[in-house]
């Protein structure tokens, strides 16, 4: 086999394009590694998107490399989708950057290019975590550093760095709580490994491996990690005049607590941590009042029931594959038709959110150009389209401002405070107000057995997350929907809307607001149509 | 000299505060179907809203007749009045004031029409006002100017249970589509020139009270404050105590929403009025 020394703006291309088929036959099995045991991980298909706009934007007839590569940047930072696809567009940008004049690339350039792309990446995430893409990006182009020292071979370099971004992302579940926790490898890191395998082979004309990486690695042996940190799951309430949940929150944190939820007002409030030792965070919570609803669970012990009743991880499946316009405006993205509806009918320019795939910066770019003359915000109602959105407002500095909605009810609490005229800056404001005010409980069935948050889950349970949060498990929907209400609705609730979504049974609204109105008498109840995929049941509590 | 002070029945006085003032309110009617009730006359505000909520049929509204005013007007003129000042609702929301004008034509004295451009106690504090500057002497032009003044400085900001009574009645100035009407979110509104204009939303009663209450607490400095209510008085009392510790010095005029301004703001309608000081443009000729 050539061992080139240098590469063509054609060669590059060819590369993409191998890239983005070795990707696309790992989609699904990158797509299946999902921290939380339903079945809407879409990072596979999400990098897939984002790489293949910076592929559609390399011209056939392009000869210079570096020209040809600030194309697909440019592509790639507006078709980028969910976090991953944002975090992958970043490191094309720095890609494009290290090869900027020129026309050809040489091993060097290549080394340069993947160093640059894991310092931009690293520099667009706020607080970078480590065990995720960043990482195995990192890893990738130290290994490429250190080959290069000894050879200039582009084959050998590239090899360096696919092998080390394999090994790191073996390692992910190392660094990451949580991926170890949940018992998989990082899927944003796989899809990284992934693509450079693919530059890798397409640089070469070597041909794609015959096995499809993602379901040879998607998830490790739980079972032989040290399973360590669980502790106690710790829930009481606390009560009493004046109530510091800031303060309680922080104590917490400092006693070592994880998956903290210190939920109420100043005079109730609900509280649950993940502890090593539950005594000293009760203690905390009677400085701050008078404690009662205690209730422990030890996590180390409920894990170990489960991988008894597992037989180790034998029994673990993988998740299935994957008119004149405002001076203000405002752009949501809607999980549902239900969910857009709503949006709309509160004046906001509704993007309906597409199963499988985020929402890119690029539609919400155009989204926001027809919803308003002088400022736009928009809302991304989604962890993973926070940072498409971003892309988004740093392509229109001082025009689009993102209000960080993590879920689409959050997003609704604000739509109702936006207003189309005056002061954009006291908009934002009131919109930001009326979106911490709400908490949102997600209900769900578990699709496989899975320990995150420190809670256990069979496939087939019903399950109950609050702000993202997994809290708890129940036989039926209503159940764990009961569960995460008591949770989120702590004493200072108002208003509870139910979203029903595509997967509610017929009939379900009345029943469900009757349960709701039942066991919390003095909560207002709404019901409308979500039409959201996955959850049956989504709640938004103020 | 006699001024005397007429106004309609969406000025939602209430019947004694009219009496002790001399104050002549002539009454707009509510249609049941073909059934025609005039206002606090034949129907009470707590008859209306108890019919309202067992009725199927939605009830419309209608403004006094040419003939009702004259009447009116040529009994105060059979009483001594040397001059008659008629404050009414909002122009561009009734056709009251156009029977009111046509009303006074051929009378032997000196009738002045003032557009208020406001409705309910928005309406009334101007003419409370303006019956005590013709107490206290005041020409007919100054009676006028009077309640012309009180009306510039009024600003009133309610809240409704539901948009769909005002959009049914057609009295939303802007059809801005942007209200919230899948989820039961709470319109706030003002009046502006004289129409219905819509400035927030708020996801329940409570906040939105804290809103107006709030939007009220920042128009200064304040002469009166009042509040209006439909048929939640508990609402009326908080905001009572609210209103006296955002402005202790103030006299609190209160009221009850009438049928006529319930028709079109429905059950549950709050509003909160504040009048500010009088100012450079005031007239000279004030009463105490």
């Amino acid at each position: 086999m050539v061992q080139y020394a240098r590469v063509s703006a054609f060669q590059v291309r060819e590369a993409f394009r191998v890239a983005a088929e070795w990707l696309s036959a790992n989609r699904d099995g990158i797509n299946a590694i999902n921290v939380y045991p339903v079945p809407d991980g879409d990072t596979g298909t999400n990098m897939l998107l984002t790489w293949r706009a910076a592929l559609a934007a390399a011209s056939e007839d392009s000869s210079h490399a570096g020209e040809m590569l600030a194309g697909c940047s440019r592509a790639a930072l507006l078709g980028a989708r969910g976090n991953s696809g944002v975090i992958l567009s970043q490191m094309i940008r720095g890609l494009a950057e290290a090869a900027s004049g020129l026309e050809d690339l040489d091993a060097a350039a290549i080394v340069a290019g993947l160093r640059t792309a894991s310092i931009t990446a690293d520099e667009a995430v706020s607080a970078p975590v480590e065990g995720t893409m960043l990482t195995v990006l990192r890893d990738a182009a130290g290994a490429a550093e250190a080959t290069l020292a000894e050879e200039h071979g582009i084959r050998s370099v590239l090899n360096a760095a696919v092998a080390e971004a394999y090994a790191s992302v073996e390692r992910t579940p190392l660094l990451l709580p949580r991926l170890r926790e949940a018992g998989v490898v990082d899927s944003g890191g796989l899809g990284v490994a992934v693509i450079l395998e693919g530059l890798a082979r397409g640089l070469d004309g070597e041909p794609l491996p015959l096995t499809i990486r993602a379901t040879a690695t998607a998830r490790v042996d739980v079972a032989g990690i040290e399973h360590e940190g669980h502790g106690y799951c710790t829930e009481f309430v606390v009560a009493g005049p004046g109530i510091d949940r800031r303060a309680l929150q922080e104590e917490l944190a400092a006693l070592g607590g994880e998956s903290i939820l210190v939920v109420g007002d100043a005079r109730t409030v609900h509280v649950h941590v993940h502890l090593p030792d539950p005594g000293p965070g009760i203690s905390a919570g009677v400085r701050h009042g008078e404690v009662t609803a205690v209730k422990v669970d030890n996590m180390q012990a409920q894990h170990e029931d489960w991988l008894r009743g597992l037989g180790g991880l034998e029994g673990a499946e993988p998740a299935a594959g994957g008119a004149a316009l405002p001076a203000i405006g405002l752009v949501a993205v809607a999980p549902g038709e239900g969910f857009a509806r709503t949006f709309r009918d509160l004046g906001a320019v509704a993007l309906l959110q597409d199963e499988g795939a985020k929402t890119s910066a690029g539609e919400l770019l155009r989204a926001a150009r027809r919803a308003g003359t002088d400022h736009v915000f928009l809302l991304p109602n989604d962890r993973d389209i926070l940072m498409a959105a971003e892309q988004a407002a740093r392509e229109a500095p001082g025009f689009i401002t993102v209000l960080p909605s993590r879920s689409a009810p959050a997003g609704i609490a604000a739509a109702i405070a936006y207003w189309p005229d005056g002061d954009p800056d006291a908009a934002g404001k009131r919109m930001i107000d009326a979106m911490e005010g709400v908490r949102v409980v997600e209900v769900s069935r578990a699709v496989r057995n899975a320990t995150v948050d420190g809670v256990t889950v069979s496939a087939g349970d019903a399950i109950a997350l609050v702000d993202g949060l997994l809290i708890g498990r129940a036989q039926t929907l209503e159940g764990a929907l009961q569960v995460g209400l008591a949770l989120a609705a702590g004493s200072g609730a108002e208003i509870v809307t139910l979203y029903l979504g595509q997967e509610a049974e017929p009939g379900a609204g009345p029943r469900v607001e009757a349960l709701i109105r039942a066991s919390h008498p003095g909560l207002a109840v709404e019901v409308v149509e979500g039409g959201q995929p996955r959850y049956p049941y989504v709640l938004g509590v103020e | 000299m006699t001024v005397r002070v007429v106004t309609d029945s969406t000025a939602d006085l209430g019947p004694d505060r009219a009496r002790d003032l001399g104050i002549t309110v002539v009454p707009l009617s509510v249609l049941f179907g073909e059934e025609a009730l005039l206002d606090g006359v034949e129907i009470t505000a707590d008859q209306f809203f108890k019919r309202l909520a067992r009725e199927p049929i939605m009830p419309t509204t209608a403004q006094p007749s040419a003939g009702a005013f004259k009447i009116a007007y040529e009994a105060l003129i059979a009483e001594g009045a040397t001059g008659i000042v008629s404050c009414h609702l909002s122009e561009a929301l009734s056709c009251t004031l156009e029977s009111a004008r046509q009303g006074a034509g051929g009378l032997p004295v000196p009738i002045i029409h003032v557009n208020s451009k406001q409705v309910s106690l928005g309406l009334g504090v101007g003419v409370i006002e303006a019956a005590r500057a013709a107490a206290a002497g005041a020409t007919v032009e100054e009676v006028a100017a009077v309640a012309t003044d009180v009306f510039r400085r009024t600003h009133i900001i309610f809240t409704l249970e539901t948009l769909e009574f005002l959009r049914r009645g057609g009295r939303m100035s802007r059809g801005r589509e942007i209200m919230g009407t899948l989820l039961n979110v709470k319109p706030i509104l003002t009046i502006q020139d004289g129409l219905v204009e819509p400035i927030g939303k708020i996801r329940t009663k409570q906040k939105a009270i804290e809103d107006i209450v709030g939007r009220c607490a920042e128009l200064r400095p304040v002469q009166y404050t009042f509040a209006v209510y439909a048929t939640t008085p508990d609402d009326l009392a908080y905001i009572d105590d609210r209103m006296r510790g955002i402005a202790p010095d103030a006299p609190f005029f209160s009221g009850r929403i009438g049928p006529v301004i319930g028709t079109h703001g429905g059950p549950g309608t709050v509003g909160i009025g504040v009048v500010t000081s009088p100012d450079e443009h005031s007239p000279a000729f004030l009463p105490k």
